[in-house]
């Protein structure tokens, strides 16, 4: 189910840091692949409350009110990100997920000097992306204690997860469906 | 220059370069040296943030740079369907500010001409009088930074 593993590997011109990228408002944001658990389909992307899978329970908040931004309408771009790291889970609804990619290290920039307070904690940098740029998500802040503020959503419903399969440095991954549940 | 002269006095002794531009109808000024260049504005993607007034990385091409919100440190909003990027030179190095898009205009001002504010503004080296408007003159060089603290 994770994307475990499969990041910081060298790839011909040199070593690569694996990320999901995924949009929250106006923001793009990537997620190393080492902290991606799994990816909830939009019909379950709309549902309320925590999700287990794999007898790991997720609180599922909005990705958007951890950026300080209102939460966009549900649409059927909506996706769930399942995300662990250093023994704490948390799920975050997402507006779309834009693809998994491989940035060479070498390409990874650190925030600005003018960027001075917390935010430098909570982003590990940016790299250029397609026309745009994505920010850089520290797992830490990202998926540490109480990330979001909110308390736990309540338990409802069943679902699925999807994971990702290999491919070659640069190239966006096909993800799939695999069967995955959802506490009730 | 003389030798011995300090680059300061020189500027106090000589007249100023001034690039002047708006934001929000108002006009507002800045040495000329202290600007990068002026651009459309393309966009830019916010970055959550709790440094005042710095909230977004704007690109061109390979080049990003971060975006100083003067608008909103002036309480002013932006006029004009296509806004201009004037490209600002602070200390620790160039940011974006959005503008009116009203194109900027070069300008000359004796030193002679200059006055402080009337209240005191760390990011104000003066004003100066253009067409009978009292405009401000912004230190970009340090704009928004932190006082040095001094022992």
């Amino acid at each position: 189910m994770s994307l475990r593993g499969q990041t910081k590997f060298v790839a011909g011109a040199g070593v690569t840091e694996r990320m999901l990228v995924v949009t929250s408002g106006p923001i793009n944001l990537a997620i190393s692949a080492t902290v991606v658990e799994g990816i909830l389909p939009p019909e379950e992307a709309g549902m309320a409350g925590p999700v287990t899978v794999r007898e790991i329970t997720y609180p599922i908040t909005d990705l958007a009110r951890k950026l300080g931004n209102a939460p966009a309408a549900m649409t059927h771009d909506t996706r769930i990100i399942l995300c662990g790291s250093r023994g704490f889970h948390r799920g975050f609804r997402v507006d779309q997920v834009l693809g998994l990619t491989e940035v060479e290290i070498r390409h990874l920039r650190t925030l600005p000097p003018h960027f001075a307070a917390e935010e430098r904690t909570w982003f590990k940098g940016y790299f250029l992306y397609h026309e745009g740029i994505a920010l850089w998500a520290n797992p830490d802040w990202l998926v540490g204690d109480d990330p979001a503020g909110q308390s736990p959503e309540p338990l409802v419903g069943t679902t699925r997860v999807m994971e990702t399969h290999a491919s070659r440095p640069g190239e966006v991954i096909e993800l799939e469906v695999v069967n995955a549940e959802r506490t009730e | 220059m003389l030798r011995g002269q300090s680059k300061q006095i020189g500027e106090r002794a000589d007249s100023w370069s001034l690039m002047v531009f708006s934001i929000g109808g108002s006009r507002l000024a800045a040495r000329t040296k202290d600007v990068g260049g002026v651009r459309p504005w393309t966009g830019a993607m916010q970055v959550p943030s709790r440094t005042p007034y710095v909230n977004a990385l704007m690109r061109n091409g390979e080049d990003v740079l971060p975006v100083f919100d003067l608008a909103g440190m002036l309480n002013l909003r932006v006029q004009g369907d296509t806004p201009m990027c004037l490209i600002a030179k602070r200390q620790d190095g160039p940011m974006v500010i959005c503008i009116d898009a009203t194109i900027p205009t070069l300008t000359t001002v004796e030193s002679t001409a200059l006055y402080p504010p009337a209240q005191p503004d760390p990011n104000i080296l003066w004003q100066c009088q253009i067409d009978g408007i009292t405009v401000p003159i912004y230190a970009f060089s340090n704009l928004a930074t932190p006082p040095v603290a001094t022992s």
